[in-house]
Parts: structure tokens; C-alpha cells; sequence
């Protein structure tokens, strides 16, 4: 089988079935078992010792021994790395120049297009948009964000292009008149949006914040995050047009100044309106309700 | 006569006064902090203007939300709007420019970078601002 052909079978593969990654299974027959052909290490003895741990334990399993979590998992081990240790690998360059070992089937990934798991509900849970000067930057960083959401099993689309921002500025050369002679500056925005659907909020955040972690210097990256609310909502519309009253109403107006406590100016309204400055002006009732709807 | 004299000799002891100081007068009349930027006399009184109005932003905003309620007793609406008026000029948002960060300069500068046109053509060619290059179309 040749390369190309191992390339084309992989592009046909992972654009029809995204979510299967037993394409590589067909390739992998001309690779040979590095680690059993080196008889010198001392690998190989401690992996005969463990074989040997590993047959007694199948000498006696008629009987149904009771194996504790830990054996298993060694005798698991054991499996992969004597009898049928398939490296999984996709070129004909079975052993790396400089590490005695195949390249991993998800570093050679690294080679071809991100891959992305089929959007199921289509329903949209945020918009990530990232900005750059430099098409490049944004490029491999949209490139990295698309596989750490796969392998975290986000499904996404996209690195789609947002419209180039194009900002021109024609300045005077001279720094004093000479006013016809000028020079011409323009600085160009490149954008790309990933959306990500169908997904946990937790996933979600976990994924920016390792894109945060990861971050590319000069892209900016904004999140849109889309969450929908309960179908009650129209009962907290009504509250809002409570509200609206505060216009007509003194005790009402005075209410909502009370309760804005964060809102450094309304508290400064009240502190004004209870000025003598502002009392002089105002009937008994009203200062009433000023100093009972204030306690 | 002695009235006359008494007021010349009153006027030259302020005058005195003034000249051996042993503190030089305030410039402003609110203590102000250095901007970081480059710095003249213009940037100064720029620079303690964004203060002040900073320091009497809630007062204004107050006054004014007190003049324009109309739920609120006609005169008490009138005294916020002549305590607003007798505010300082220089507590008002209206009075503040953009200056030039690196000359000062107030004319000419270009928002996006708060530089003067000359200063935005040295830095852009020298590459000091990312993304900026020489246009060409």
C-alpha cells in the first residue's frame, strides 16, 4: 500500500466517520514489533518475570480465584506489550531517527486536518471568536483549539473566516505643514469563529480555560456563550413592568434607590435628598416617606 | 489722605507677603498626581481636569438624576439644577481632550492609538505598533 493511498483512505475516513478512529487498523500490518526484537534490554526479563506471575494466576483460575484490581491491570499490561502490541501508525517510517520508537498515531495526526466529532442536536453552546493582525497566529491557534475540543470530545465546527477588519489612516509626513505630501498606514484584523455545540458547560470551560493556559501571543479570543432560560420567564417580565411605577410614584422611586445598594449614585441621591439644603423645599409627607422607606 | 496712605501701605505688605512665601503658590486649586505620559503645561491642566471630574462624577450624576425626576417636588428639582450650575468647570466631562501620550500635542491625534499624526508615522514606521504597516492598494 502506498502513502498516497494511506493518505487518501485516511481523508476519506475521517470526513465520512469523525467519531471512528479504527481507520488506522487496515494500515497497520507492514509495522513490526519494535520492543520484541530488542533481547538485550531489561525490559524483556522483567516482562518474562511478569509472564510467568501472569501463567500461574491461569493455572489456578479454574477454580475462580478472587484477583484484586491491581494484578489485573498488570496482566493487562502484559497483553499489550508481549503478545499482540500493534503500535498504530500510518507512515512507512516505522521507527523515529532519534527515539527507537514509532511515531504515536496522534502526534502523526498533527499532520492532517483536525478531526470533529458529528454535531448531533444542533444545539449552539458558544461562539469563540479569535482575532489577530497576523493570519498566521490565528491560524495555527483555531488549528489547536480544534483538536484539544476533539480530544476532549467537544463536537465543533468551523474555524470559519470572519470579513477582514481593514483600518487605513492617511497622516502628513512632515511634523509642521507641508500639508500636501502624506503617507498612508492600514492594519488588518483576521478573524476566525469555532462554535461548539451539543455540550457541557463544565467541558466547555474547561476547554477555554485550557486555551487560556495555551494562549498564542497577539490573538485575541471572545466567547459568546448561549444559555436558554426557564419558559417562567415571561413572570419575571411582569416584575420589570412593576418597576416601571418608580416613575410616578415618590415611595416607589425612593424604594429603588433603597435597594440599589451597589449603585454608588443612587446612594449619593439619597444622601443629597436628606440634606437640609433639599428638605427645605419638600412637604412633611415627603420627608416621611424619605426617612421610613430609608430604615 | 490717611485712608489713601493706610490702603498703600496694607497693599504693600500683601504684596510682601506674596513674594516671601516661604511655600510657592498651588497651581491647582486641588492637590493632583503626575500623569505617566509625556508631560507639559497643557497635559497638566488636562490631567487635573480627568481628576477632578473623576473625584465629582457621583455628585453630578446625583444632582442631575434629582433635577430630571419629575416625580420629585418642583423646587427641589430647581436647587439640584443651580447646585449643578455652581459646580467648577473644570468637574465637567465637556472640558477634557485627548492629548498626544508621547508630545502632548492636541491636535491631530489619532484616537485609535492617543498619538499625534507625527508621532503615530514614527512609531508605525519603526514598527512599534502591532499590526500597522505601510498601506499600499
Amino acid at each position: 500500500m502506498s502513502l498516497a493511498a494511506i493518505r487518501s483512505s485516511l481523508l476519506r475516513v475521517s470526513t465520512s466517520f469523525p467519531l471512528k478512529r479504527s481507520f488506522s487498523s487496515s494500515i497497520v500490518s507492514f509495522n513490526k514489533n519494535p520492543i520484541s526484537e530488542n533481547n538485550n534490554s531489561s525490559l524483556e526479563k522483567a516482562l518474562e518475570e511478569l509472564s510467568e506471575l501472569k501463567l500461574s494466576l491461569k493455572l489456578s483460575s479454574n477454580e475462580l480465584p478472587s484477583i484484586d484490581n491491581e494484578t489485573l491491570e498488570t496482566s493487562k499490561l502484559i497483553d499489550t506489550l508481549t503478545g499482540n502490541y500493534n503500535p498504530q501508525t500510518l507512515t512507512e517510517e516505522i521507527i523515529m531517527p532519534n527515539a527507537d520508537k514509532p511515531l504515536p498515531i496522534n502526534a502523526e495526526l498533527n499532520y492532517y486536518a483536525p478531526l470533529k466529532h458529528d454535531v448531533k442536536f444542533g444545539n449552539l453552546k458558544a461562539e469563540v471568536i479569535f482575532k489577530c493582525f497576523d493570519p498566521v497566529n490565528v491560524e495555527f491557534f483555531t488549528d489547536f483549539a480544534l483538536r484539544a475540543a476533539y480530544y476532549l470530545g467537544l463536537p465543533a465546527t468551523g474555524a470559519k473566516p470572519i470579513k477582514t477588519k481593514r483600518e487605513r489612516w492617511t497622516v502628513i509626513r512632515a511634523p509642521f505643514v507641508h500639508a500636501k505630501s502624506k503617507e498612508n498606514f492600514e492594519r488588518k484584523t483576521h478573524g476566525r469563529m469555532i462554535k461548539i455545540w451539543d455540550s457541557n458547560n463544565e467541558i466547555i470551560d474547561l476547554w477555554l480555560s485550557y486555551l487560556k493556559k495555551n494562549s498564542v501571543w497577539g490573538v485575541g479570543v471572545k466567547v459568546n456563550l448561549y444559555s436558554y432560560e426557564n419558559l417562567t420567564f415571561n413572570e419575571e417580565m411582569k416584575n420589570i413592568e412593576n418597576s416601571k411605577l418608580a416613575l410616578d410614584n415618590l415611595s416607589d422611586t425612593i424604594d429603588s434607590l433603597n435597594n440599589d445598594i451597589n449603585n454608588p449614585v443612587s446612594q449619593k441621591v439619597l444622601e443629597l435628598l436628606k440634606d437640609p439644603v433639599f428638605t427645605k423645599h419638600m412637604s412633611k409627607s415627603d420627608i416621611e416617606k424619605l426617612n421610613i422607606d430609608s430604615k | 489722605m490717611s485712608v489713601s496712605t493706610s490702603q498703600a501701605a496694607s497693599a504693600a505688605a500683601n504684596a510682601l507677603k506674596l513674594t516671601t512665601r516661604s511655600k510657592p503658590m498651588s497651581r491647582f486649586p486641588h492637590p493632583v498626581s503626575l500623569p505617566s505620559t509625556f508631560v507639559n503645561t497643557r497635559v497638566m491642566r488636562d490631567h487635573f481636569k480627568r481628576q477632578m471630574f473623576q473625584q465629582n462624577e457621583v455628585t453630578s450624576r446625583a444632582l442631575k438624576f434629582i433635577a430630571r425626576n419629575s416625580v420629585l417636588p418642583q423646587k427641589v428639582r430647581l436647587e439640584a439644577q443651580l447646585q449643578l450650575n455652581a459646580m467648577p468647570n473644570y468637574t465637567r466631562a465637556n472640558q477634557l481632550k485627548g492629548r498626544c501620550v508621547d508630545s502632548g500635542r492636541g491636535k491631530g491625534v489619532i484616537r485609535d492609538f492617543r498619538l499625534c499624526r507625527y508621532q503615530f508615522r514614527m512609531q508605525a514606521l519603526q514598527g512599534l505598533l502591532p499590526g500597522v504597516r505601510k498601506g499600499v492598494w
